[in-house]
């Protein structure tokens, strides 16, 4: 269902909705358990990185929230997912202008990288503690924002 | 003696109160925490990231359910389904009963606006269930994805509620109904 709806010829706003469906999947324990499942898992990835990639900044914003709701529930045994969402996360802060969804989507950067060192690993190979340095003098950033940002050095 | 023989009575009567047993739990969880941070299973666990560790998904719980049903019916009638009521409801009244039909989108209008007012929490019934499973469903395998908005506005709400998500998941198998959806269009495709 998500990939129908993120695919080239949806228009913007049901892809939105698309994601927002996905998005309150993780309401319950029940479903959450469904997400994780291998059918459900790598469509809603390939709806996160297509979603981030979008034109539509509600998309994106969209996307970001479904990125952090999987980083919460997503088991850090399962490496491959989890670094298809990470890189297409970090891609994403790199280019994103909407403070909100810069704070989601480096929530959800804390969140896959807490506790797992491949991940770690990962966000220092693509240089996140240069990204994390740069946002943190953005005036632009909020003030929510730039504590993540404390943490997530403290991960990286 | 007789002094001797009590103090052993309390001994075991303490061992014995209900009260022992929370110490014992009280107990066993601070030495696990003391055991944690002297030795953590990873290091992380030793910082304070308070953000990072806060796990509530994002979720999207607004809503006004009369605007979105309305929404729906005056989408669908003028996409050419003629009386969406009726067209939508087939598969309940097959002879078109409108009244029947109306009655449904009634229920649904009201269970969402329940769901609204109580996102996360467990408020539609075995027999409302009954009703708009099979509606939301029929509405989903009868438009063309780039139709869908609206549905999916009623499915992101209805998603919301515990007894739905529970009832998808497991008792009517949720993942075949979302994969009946995906695969339809997939074959479409």
């Amino acid at each position: 269902m998500i990939k129908t709806f993120t695919g080239p010829t949806s228009v913007a706003t049901t892809k939105m909705m698309a994601l927002r469906v996905a998005c309150n999947l993780f309401a319950h324990t029940s479903s959450q358990g469904y997400i994780v499942g291998a059918t459900c898992k790598s469509a809603i990835v390939d709806a996160i990185v297509a979603g981030l990639l979008g034109t539509e900044a509600n998309v994106r914003e969209t996307a970001a929230a479904l990125a952090y709701n999987l980083s919460i529930v997503l088991p850090k045994e399962d490496t491959d997912a989890t670094v298809e969402v990470v890189s297409a996360v970090q891609h994403a802060v790199q280019t994103e202008t909407s403070s909100e969804c810069i704070f989601r989507l480096l929530a959800a950067l804390g969140h896959f990288a807490y506790a797992n060192d491949d991940i770690v690993a990962l966000l220092q190979g693509l240089e996140t503690g240069l990204l994390l340095t740069r946002l943190a003098q953005d005036p632009s950033i909020l003030q929510k924002t730039k504590a993540l940002i404390a943490e997530l050095v403290q991960l990286v | 003696m007789k002094k001797k023989k009590k103090k052993k009575k309390r001994g075991q009567n303490f061992l014995l109160r209900p009260g022992f047993q929370v110490l014992e739990t009280k107990i066993f969880e601070l030495s696990a925490l003391v055991k944690n941070s002297a030795a953590p299973s990873h290091p992380h666990e030793l910082l304070s990231v308070p953000t990072i560790k806060a796990a509530a998904p994002a979720l999207m719980t607004q809503g006004n359910p009369p605007a979105v049903v309305q929404k729906l019916k005056q989408f669908l009638t003028a996409n050419g389904m003629g009386d969406s009521a009726v067209v939508v409801c087939a598969h309940v009244s097959p002879k078109g009963d409108a009244s029947v039909a109306t009655d449904r989108w009634d229920v649904l209008e009201k269970v969402l606006v329940s769901i609204v007012q109580q996102p996360s929490s467990s408020v539609m019934s075995t027999s409302d269930f009954a009703i708009i499973l099979p509606l939301a469903g029929s509405l989903l395998t009868r438009l063309q994805p780039e139709q869908q908005f609206p549905v999916l506005d009623i499915w992101r709400l209805l998603i919301l509620d515990r007894n739905v998500s529970t009832n998808l998941t497991t008792v009517n198998g949720m993942p075949v109904v979302l994969e009946k959806v995906f695969i339809f269009y997939s074959r479409k495709k």
